[in-house]
């Protein structure tokens, strides 16, 4: 088992976002480049060192879901920005919550999400699921499986066989994704998914498809 | 011999059988030894009850240890509380497996029962097929130790979950002719399940394809494993069923609230090289076509046919069930123009027209094979219609290639002897030309299946 993961399950909480996408490093998958601050000196330093806009998150293990609770800001443009985001996310002690820190990666927006998950089947261990990604996984329910571990060829499969995969072939003059990149990261997902059997469940979503690789903007991981 | 094979040989070849229950006309104890004399065991019969007499011919033991020989499997109908020190008795015995017909367990709720089954019979050395199911077969054997309407001998194993369902299958593979290698009806599943029956199928000599209906798994990444193994010797088609069951799971992700059940089997079938089927219509139909067809190298179709309607029919549903439906070349064009009437239509469909006959079919399969994967052949006949002639075009021309060529003459008394051709040559012939692209396009998928699993890393 992963020392993260291990960590994670003793104290009886989902990874942190910094943990997991150390953890999705470990098995190969190239995750956004990131920081981990504490002070606002820290913070500013942070952004200029990444480039201007990024997001900033919350890192606390009270907060589940981030977004809902105020603890996820996108699109920071500035030093004035960044400085009240800081506020912003720490302010979110008062109500309770511990706070680790903040973490803070490049922002990108895409009109295209996809997703990628995984659960644990009681019959069949755990499967992977691939789909369209953001709020278009719960309205049009356009998803694949795949029961892991999966190759190569099982997940160019299951990337081809959900309804929104034109999508991928890049529409109105927009390049076509990486296809391979995705079959690889599912590829990878999955071989996870059975090394560390104490996750119970994963979300990447959502994903933004790149000319070359992906862009993984959100990960959540619960033991 | 291993445990195993001991225990499968007994089950499904048996020298000589124990049949216990109420052997009393109208009693499933008397009904099961009925079925297995008009099928013709040619075993020794050993029926049990304490009235002793004598029943159908055959003595009747007051008990097992009046039984002479050693027999190897014990048939069980009797009341549900007597089971357990009845197969303490078989184990005694030598008796290896014990078919279980009773009711009375885990399907009515009561678990404590079946757990004292399952370890009675561990305790015991005895595997049991059931309980509360309807019984085996093996009619290579003439062995119907089963409830249900006797399977003729054929090719398809059939292995399910519903008993009843099963019983109804049977009856209406008899009204078609339809043969079984091997029947099971494993009810509950206390003990030899899908995996086991899996592995011994894969090498059992009658079988070629195996027919499964699930309602549900016990033992998934088990079978996974087996399945996979298996499916790379034989084709294994499935019916699974059961509401979908999404929301029943506890998840707090989103991917956990998605996933249905469904969606899991069906990955997991797609993983272990299973194809799945939506009924027992569809069933009857693959497991005719993967025991008789070949496999097709891809999936390039030619329809040829005699009437457009019917051609166009096929043609529609064969392009929606994923089939390559693409227009002869120009090459073939040319050398179809120079055999067949002027006004035959080449395109796909391919029509020949209603004055075709031997000749024509016989060129424009043959002709076809030369760059389609495979062929549907059609004929919707008329009575002046040579029916028979046109079969034998079919026949001669797919001896020619090692590619599948799927018919289907239309309709009733005026095919009637055509078919019969068809089906002596060892061709497939179904009701319709959409069932024939069904088909076709399930061997297609059949073919990708293989290569992805052979493809697979092994693990």
């Amino acid at each position: 088992m992963h020392p993260l993961v291990e960590k994670a399950k003793q104290e009886g909480r989902p990874l942190l976002e910094p943990e997991a996408l150390s953890l999705l490093n470990h098995y190969g998958i190239s995750v956004p480049e990131h920081r981990f601050v504490r002070t606002e000196q820290e913070t500013l330093e942070a952004c200029q060192d990444l480039g201007w806009p990024v997001v900033m998150k919350v890192v606390s293990p009270d907060v589940l879901h981030k977004t809902e609770a105020g603890g996820v800001i996108l699109n920071i443009k500035n030093r004035r920005q960044a400085t009240q985001a800081f506020s912003q996310l720490t302010a979110l002690g008062k109500r309770g919550h511990r706070i680790h820190g903040i973490f803070i990666c490049p922002f990108q927006s895409h009109d295209i999400e996809f997703s990628a998950g995984m659960i644990r089947d009681e019959q069949f261990g755990p499967v992977i699921t691939f789909g369209l990604g953001g709020i278009w996984i719960e309205v049009l329910q356009d998803v694949s499986f795949g029961i892991a571990p999966l190759s190569q060829e099982e997940t160019a499969e299951m990337i081809s066989s959900i309804r929104g995969k034109t999508l991928l072939e890049g529409k109105r003059g927009k390049k076509p994704a990486d296809r391979e990149a995705i079959s690889d990261l599912l590829v990878r997902l999955s071989r996870m998914a059975m090394e560390e059997e104490a996750i119970r469940e994963m979300d990447l979503n959502p994903i933004f498809p790149l000319e070359k690789g992906v862009f993984i903007a959100d990960v959540r991981i619960i033991v | 011999m291993s445990m195993d094979q001991e225990v499968f040989k007994a089950l499904f070849n048996p020298e000589g059988v124990v049949f216990f229950g109420s052997l009393k006309g109208g009693k499933i104890g008397y009904e099961i030894l009925k079925s297995n004399q008009e099928g013709g065991f040619q075993g020794r019969v050993y029926p049990v009850n304490p009235a002793g007499g004598d029943v159908l011919g055959y003595p009747v033991f007051r008990s097992l240890d009046e039984v002479p020989g050693s027999p190897q499997l014990a048939v069980i109908s009797l009341p549900q509380n007597v089971i357990p020190q009845t197969i303490r008795q078989c184990g005694a015995r030598g008796i290896r497996v014990a078919v279980v017909i009773s009711s009375g367990f885990s399907e009515v709720g009561n678990l404590e029962a079946e757990q004292e089954l399952v370890e009675v019979a561990k305790q015991a050395g005895v595997r049991i097929i059931g309980p509360n199911c309807a019984g085996v077969m093996n009619p290579w054997h003439h062995h119907f130790p089963s409830i249900e309407v006797r399977a003729l001998p054929g090719h398809t194993a059939f292995v399910t979950q519903s008993g009843a369902l099963g019983g109804a299958t049977l009856a209406w593979a008899e009204e078609r002719g339809f043969g079984f290698s091997k029947f099971v009806s494993y009810g509950n599943r206390c003990d030899i399940g899908d995996a086991e029956l899996l592995a011994y199928l894969a090498d059992d000599p009658q079988t070629r394809v195996i027919a499964i209906y699930i309602e549900g798994l016990d033992h998934g990444r088990d079978f996974l494993r087996v399945a996979r193994e298996v499916a790379l010797k034989k084709p294994v088609v499935a019916i699974k069923s059961g509401r979908t069951q999404a929301g029943t799971r506890a998840a707090s992700s989103h991917t956990g609230t998605l996933a249905g059940m469904d969606q899991i089997y069906e990955a997991a079938f797609r993983k272990a090289g299973i194809v799945r089927v939506e009924g027992i219509e569809e069933m009857f139909d693959l497991c005719h076509g993967l025991s008789q067809c070949p496999i097709p190298q891809g999936p390039r179709v030619a329809i040829v046919t005699n009437s457009g309607g019917p051609g166009i029919l096929a043609a529609d549903k064969a392009e929606r069930l994923g089939l390559d439906v693409a227009e002869p070349s120009e090459t073939l064009k040319e050398k179809l123009k120079s055999c067949l009437s002027p006004h035959a239509s080449l395109k796909n469909p391919i029509d020949l027209t209603v004055e075709s006959g031997y000749d024509e079919y016989r060129v424009a399969v043959e002709q076809a094979f030369s760059e389609y994967d495979a062929v549907i052949a059609i004929n919707v006949a008329t009575p002046y219609l040579d029916s028979n002639g046109i079969a034998r075009g079919i026949i001669d021309a797919a001896q020619t290639t090692k590619k599948p060529a799927l018919t289907n003459f239309m309709a009733g008394r005026i095919v009637r002897e055509a078919i019969g051709l068809l089906s002596e040559a060892g061709l497939l012939n179904l009701a319709t030309g959409e069932r024939c692209a069904f088909v076709l396009s399930k061997l297609v998928e059949r073919k990708r299946l293989l290569e992805r699993i052979r493809l697979a890393s092994p693990r």
